[in-house]
């Protein structure tokens, strides 16, 4: 097994539980307090949206893809894992509605964010090499 | 040999590296021989490296490859006369090279310092490193931190053999 998948299985084992208990915490928050079989269904599919989501960020630890498409790919998955959690879960998230919108903005903003940090970071690193290149060529031929 | 060659050690702090002068009046028998010393004093440590164009074999100067990478399960020594197969795995050959010069910037590629020209960042994030003759390649996100403290080290040049 490869260790980016080993290492989405233990991030995505994570994720269930942290779904699962944000979901007891939106129920204890909203006054639910009946865990009929359909609550329990609808924690169990927040748990399976935080494996997803969580799980999903081993994609960062392919070498060979670039932060664009690792973040891309993140983004769009989590997203529409998303809106598949709101529609499974008694129909919260109603596609066009405010909720959606607000949703969507959101996810743009913080992947935007991701990217952004992660590329700011990539540049420096590269500034830093390309100098410490110069000064590695003027000490093998000065 | 004449027991009236002279050996000078001259400290200059300006080199880096130690660099070799003979001074003699003609090319003589000794004087092969001293060269012949040094070369393969030089050989030891940066040995040949023996790679295959269908089925000719040659030797090749560490510091005429460029880069040696992995593709479809070969191993690919690229020189300034040419790409050519090696046998091994990319871990042994980076044991044969000059840890001074060559640098590991992925799983699957290894390239020498000295071709290279510089390194940039495209749009999309990806590490791009111009070789001197044009060429290019990438460097693997988890490599930089080590690609940036090895740079580092040799800048400063002897704390690395603490």
């Amino acid at each position: 097994m490869s260790k980016v998948l080993k290492k989405g299985l233990v991030l995505g084992a994570c994720g269930f539980a942290m779904g699962f208990f944000i979901g007891i915490c939106m129920c204890a928050v909203s006054g639910v307090i009946e865990f009929n079989t359909v609550n329990i269904f609808y924690l169990l599919v927040g748990g399976l949206y935080g494996a997803w989501a969580m799980g999903g960020s081993a994609v960062y630890d392919i070498e060979e893809w670039s932060i664009m498409r690792c973040t891309l790919t993140h983004f769009i998955s989590t997203l529409l894992a998303f809106y598949l959690m709101g529609t499974i879960q008694g129909g919260w998230l109603v596609m066009g509605s405010a909720v959606f919108w607000i949703v969507t903005a959101a996810f743009v903003v913080c992947y935007f964010i991701i990217w952004l940090v992660q590329y700011l970071k990539a540049r420096r690193d590269v500034r830093i090499m390309n100098e410490e290149l110069e000064e590695y060529k003027k000490k093998i031929d000065p | 040999m004449s027991n009236n060659i002279k050996i000078s050690i001259v400290p200059d702090r300006s080199c880096t590296e130690p660099e070799v002068i003979i001074k003699t009046g003609s090319r003589s028998p000794d004087v092969e021989k001293i060269i012949n010393a040094i070369e393969q004093c030089m050989e030891e440590e940066y040995p040949r490296i023996t790679v295959y164009n269908d089925d000719q074999v040659f030797l090749v100067n560490q510091w005429d490859i460029t880069r040696v990478y992995t593709e479809n399960r070969r191993l690919l020594v690229c020189t300034d006369t040419g790409t050519y197969v090696a046998k091994g795995s990319l871990t042994d050959m980076e044991s044969l090279l000059g840890e001074d010069h060559f640098i590991r910037i992925s799983r699957f590629e290894v390239v020498n310092l000295k071709k290279v020209s510089s390194f940039d960042l495209s749009i999309s994030g990806t590490i791009r490193v111009q070789f001197i003759d044009g060429s290019e390649t990438y460097v693997a996100r988890r490599y930089v931190r080590d690609i940036s403290d090895k740079l580092a080290l040799k800048k400063k040049g002897g704390e690395r053999h603490e």
